[in-house]
């Protein structure tokens, strides 16, 4: 019963509020690493240590450590920026890390490659944009998701303005970000050495937090550990359904750990929203387990004590009950691509960003294209949970330059990919991700080719399936949810998830173990021909699956206890 | 009425239950044809080749003769109920499927001592090693994703509240008899001159192993005659 804390636990206590040696480590001239400890540190200030996987023997050969770098992360809820934003954060890519600009599925920038020695520099330059990266990693609530488009009604921008408040209200108040990154000088014992909803330990683990606006679940509210799903009546906001105890990550092998789908805990008003959500961090805070960091998550926490434990619990904390859930549905998750208009008279453009990398290469010059765009573009851009990019709020009279810059520069994908392609989604992975198992990103296009040529064979072109990879069974490709899921097991070897749906409501399951591309595609090969021969009309693969019984229903199958409105 | 689709079904408990109600409106035949056409294969029939067990074989393979027909062998049946299965497997040529478990008889007993003299806890105990354990084997083994089932709500209080269609295990579980009276299926077997169980005409009501079956007797309802009266189900249909 009385394990020991976790190794993480003493270093977040020992931290004094997460500055532990990080101005030391960041001093030190003779390592491209920082000190052991601070690696978990550094987290909670947006980053983290990786090395280039790729040369790693190479550098083990030449008895040199590890080809050192950070990925930083930006903490950006529901993943808006100006133009002038996205130039400064351009200019940082080309400037200080790979080149790149990583979109992510969770409405973030990443920049990767950036060295120790430029490591400050680039937390000033984000800065300056007016972007921080305050816990965009770690044990904290992490970067808040929205709905992508809240422009389309009065009730997005509601939902937008509630997320954005809550993630300040979330955010550490520690002033160690400050004095490590940006050189303020330190106030002992000042304000910030006090963390009111966090405590000088923060959470057990990872928070995360997602706000969507049916019909559309792009944010996949059901793998997040907190969710709010905005009820809209008559066009405005009136309020939340909340949903608590998702999450997608799991390790192989480990029985005890999964992926689970969010439970609804009830409807809340609008101005509850700050009391439910410190209530439900707290109680996470004070009951989620400290001493083994892969059953630390708050879907752990529901699992073990209960939803209704959990619910009482929280009111205790609120002194105000929560409400039945409201009706709702959801339609589908995913991005829609091209020109959406909106009741404000701006319309929006939704590009595919494959793999979320803003890169120039000789197939497209993607960087250099929403360079130009941001030159003339009097909106702004908006991150979607899907990797992707949109244009955000133009003026009629500005859509055509945009359609020509779009076209010059390869940046009109979204315009003939098949749909396979477009809602694809793929994680980092190698080189840099120091979790991967396998390749995902940079095998996606390979995959996909490969995956539309069967799709050819069984003229189910034009058929939407929806296709997540993730190099390691964390999922932050949240792969738990696609229709067809590849997670890496080892070098070019995957377990095969089939039986997601379309909506973010079910939980794929494990078909094959542990196959490499030729099974992968033998498999999908076989179920691609019986789909394209029994499916019934408007029938996703996944459904078909479960109907025909290639995969089996849930054990636990009702998340969704609303009524059908459709 | 509008049938709820299976997905819907399988995600949602209301779905599901108006899915029973219409298949509540159906009889057996209907029920049957019903599964087999519609829920996802491979289909699995259990059958304890107990008193009564004709009624449902004969329904089901009549549809569908290869339907694989799991009967658990504990190695305690009664003589009767061995000879009883290799005559409905000639006459119906069923397609039987005999599951035993891990463990010997006798080593079972060197081993843990007759558990079915050990209170509830060594009958339950038994009933994991005799019944549970080889069942999850079939169903596993048998690629089962629609298991077919012969309870009936009358045979005992336990068996009341069974729906016509479950899901259970990740599996589709379907009880065509759920509403048929013991009335019924002797009408059935009379039709289909269909054979009962030997011990049946011996006052046996439910058959299943030697040392804790007994007869229907004064007082004693039918669920009293299984278990020394201190339970009713051996757990492989009910948690």
């Amino acid at each position: 019963m009385n394990a020991p804390l976790s190794a993480v636990e003493k270093i977040k206590s020992e931290s004094r509020h997460l500055r532990g040696s990080l101005i030391e480590s960041l001093a030190d001239p003779v390592t491209g690493a920082i000190a052991d400890s601070d690696t978990q540190l550094i987290k909670f200030h947006g980053s983290y240590q990786q090395d280039d996987r790729d040369l790693r023997d190479e550098r083990r050969r030449q008895k040199l450590e590890p080809a050192y770098s950070f990925m930083i992360r930006t903490r950006l809820p529901g993943g808006v920026v100006t133009p002038e934003q996205w130039l400064k954060l351009d200019a940082i890519a080309t400037g200080h890390a790979n080149g790149t600009l990583r979109l992510t599925t969770r409405q973030a920038f990443q920049f990767h490659g950036v060295v120790k020695q430029d490591l400050r520099a680039t937390m000033q330059a984000i800065n300056a944009s007016l972007i921080d990266t305050i816990a965009a990693c770690g044990d904290v609530n992490r970067n808040v998701m929205v709905a992508a488009n809240p422009h389309e009604s009065r009730a997005h921008a509601a939902v937008f303005d509630w997320a954005a408040r809550l993630s300040e209200r979330l955010k550490p108040k520690t002033r160690a970000y400050y004095e490590i990154w940006l050189g303020e000088e330190r106030v002992a014992g000042g304000e910030g050495d006090f963390e009111p909803v966090y405590g000088a330990t923060y959470l057990p683990r990872k928070f995360k937090i997602a706000f969507a606006v049916p019909p559309v679940n792009d944010v996949d509210v059901f793998a997040h550990d907190l969710g709010f799903v905005a009820i809209v009546e008559r066009g405005g906001l009136v309020g939340f359904n909340v949903t608590v105890g998702g999450g997608m990550g799991a390790t192989h092998g480990d029985a005890a750990t999964y992926p689970r789908l969010a439970d609804i805990l009830g409807f809340i008003a609008p101005e509850q929203i700050f009391a439910v959500a410190e209530a439900i961090v707290t109680t996470q805070r004070d009951f989620g387990d400290r001493t083994e960091r892969k059953h630390a998550r708050l879907k752990y926490t529901i699992a073990d004590r209960g939803l209704d434990w959990f619910k009482r619990e929280v009111e205790r904390r609120t002194g105000f009950a929560i409400q039945p859930a409201r009706p709702f549905a959801f339609e589908r998750s995913g991005d829609r691509f091209g020109w959406t208009d909106s009741e404000n008279e701006r319309s929006h453009l939704t590009l595919r960003i494959e793999a979320g990398r803003v890169a120039d290469n000789s197939a497209r010059r993607q960087l250099s294209g929403l360079r130009a765009i941001a030159k003339i573009h009097r909106g702004e851009f908006r991150l979607t949970p899907n990797q992707n990019l949109i244009v955000a709020n133009v003026a009629a009279d500005d859509r055509a330059a945009i359609d020509a810059l779009v076209a010059d520069y390869g940046l009109d994908e979204f315009r003939s990919a098949t749909p396979l392609r477009l809602d694809a989604l793929a994680c980092v992975a190698l080189p840099t991700c120091a979790l991967a198992m396998a390749e995902a990103e940079r095998y996606l296009p390979d995959l996909l080719s490969k995956l539309e040529a069967l799709l050819d064979k069984h003229a189910l072109r034009d058929t939407p399936i929806l296709l997540r990879i993730s190099g390691c069974p964390n999922g932050c490709s949240r792969p738990y949810l696609a229709e067809i899921a590849l997670v890496g097991k080892a070098p070019g070897r995957y377990n095969l998830m089939l039986g997601g749906d379309v909506r973010g409501q079910r939980l794929n399951r494990l078909h094959r173990e542990n196959i490499d591309e030729p099974a992968i595609l033998a498999e999908l090969d076989a179920l691609f021909a019986r789909y394209a021969a029994e499916r019934h009309e408007g029938e996703g693969f996944g459904d078909f699956l479960l109907r025909v019984g290639v995969i089996a229903p849930a054990l636990r199958p009702i998340t969704t206890p609303m009524e059908i409105t459709t | 009425m509008i049938v709820p689709d299976l997905v819907s079904a399988a995600e949602d408990d209301r779905a599901l239950e108006e899915l029973n109600v219409w298949l509540e409106s159906r009889d057996a035949d209907e029920r049957i044809a019903w599964a087999l056409e519609t829920l996802p294969g491979h289909h699995v029939l259990s059958s304890s080749f107990g008193a009564q067990s004709a009624a449902l074989l004969h329904l089901v393979t009549r549809h569908q003769p290869e339907v694989p027909v799991v009967l658990i062998d504990t190695g305690y049946l009664f003589p009767e109920t061995y000879r009883f299965a290799d005559a409905l497997t000639e006459r119906l040529s069923l397609n039987l499927k005999v599951y035993r478990p891990e463990i010997g008889i006798a080593w079972m007993e060197a081993r843990l001592g007759r558990l079915w003299e050990q209170g509830l806890e060594g009958i339950e105990r038994y009933n994991r090693l005799r019944k549970i354990e080889p069942m999850r084997r079939a169903l596993k083994e048998l690629g089962a994703r629609t298991w077919v089932a012969g309870l009936r709500r009358s045979q005992s209080e336990s068996r009341r509240n069974i729906r016509v269609l479950e899901l259970r295990e990740g599996r589709w579980k379907i009880h065509p008899l759920a509403d048929w009276t013991d009335r019924d299926i002797w009408n059935y077997a009379q039709q289909h001159k269909l054979p009962y169980h030997p011990l049946w005409e011996r006052g046996y009501v439910s058959i299943g192993d030697v040392h804790t079956t007994r007869a229907i007797a004064e007082g004693l309802r039918a669920e009293d005659t299984r278990f020394f009266g201190l339970k009713r189900e051996c757990g492989l249909h009910f948690d």
